[in-house]
């Protein structure tokens, strides 16, 4: 499921987020343990997950492409969320992971991820915020369908 | 010589100009700004009056959002005579596109990892 907002940042405007959500049949406790601590994030972020969690750690993975991500930790609210600032060397971006307390002892984990405008931040502090990229990703696909997009195919 | 003349497409180059896919997600965030890209892509080379009027906007207000998605190097304008007329530049459009579908699908990835292993019996 995906959440649809616009995040206003002071004059940076709104911006775009890949923006993704489970839910999983654990207490929050548990689902963060899983989702946000050093040792699960190894469990299922990428492959040779190495993090320092703290705000300045490093962060080291390698996608299943085989891709290898290098990244610094930007923020930790213990049991609730983690935000990093990675890149695979031609893309930087902001991630974070939230987990939050669901129905019936279950739990929801959200990620979003905003990809750097330059040398400004265009971080996301609410993952409700952001809009999702999904959307923009069916107008794209309409738009390049225009004749002026026609050299590209 | 005679007739309009045509200086060629000149990009503009604000000190601050940012590139990349954020910068691409920065300027098609805003509905009304991306109702002109999609003008300008439905077009050949047009004014700021022509795209304001398709798109029910000011002059100004759309050549300021000209002015946004030129930064992100999304479209460029080309001299003629004394009008500055604008194309799309679909390259900075399609990597934007290709990263959200990249990134879309290593998380799709990566949360199915998760919910297995939240689904693994414990050890």
């Amino acid at each position: 499921m995906n959440r649809v907002g616009t995040d206003d940042r002071d004059d940076e405007g709104p911006t775009v987020a890949v923006i993704r959500t489970v839910d999983l049949d654990l207490d929050p406790d548990a689902a963060w343990h899983l989702a946000g601590s050093a040792a699960g994030l190894g469990s299922w972020l990428g492959a040779d997950v190495e993090v320092d969690l703290a705000p300045g750690g490093a962060l080291h993975l390698r996608d299943d492409d085989g891709t290898r991500r290098t990244g610094t930790v930007t923020g930790v609210d213990p049991g609730r969320s983690v935000s990093f600032r990675w890149t695979d060397g031609e893309v930087a971006s902001d991630v974070t992971i939230t987990v939050d307390g669901g129905p019936e002892g279950r739990s929801r984990v959200t990620v979003t991820e905003v990809a750097r405008t330059g040398g400004r931040l265009m971080a996301c502090a609410d993952a409700g915020a952001a809009w999702d990229g999904r959307l923009l990703a069916l107008e794209l696909g309409a738009l390049t369908a225009a004749p002026a997009f026609a050299a590209l195919a | 010589m005679t007739g309009p003349s045509r200086i060629g497409p000149r990009r503009p180059e604000p000190p601050d100009v940012d590139v990349g896919v954020g910068a691409v997600f920065a300027a098609l965030a805003d509905p009304t700004r991306r109702a002109v890209l999609r003008a300008v892509a439905d077009g050949r080379e047009a004014t700021a009056t022509d795209l304001g009027t398709a798109v029910g906007i000011s002059r100004q207000a759309a050549a300021k959002h000209l002015d946004v998605l030129a930064a992100a190097g999304l479209v460029v304008d080309v001299r003629v005579g004394r009008e500055r007329r604008w194309q799309v530049t679909p390259a900075p459009l399609s990597d934007a596109a290709a990263w959200l579908d990249r990134t879309g699908a290593a998380w799709d990835a990566r949360l199915a990892r998760l919910r297995d292993a939240a689904s693994a019996p414990p050890s």
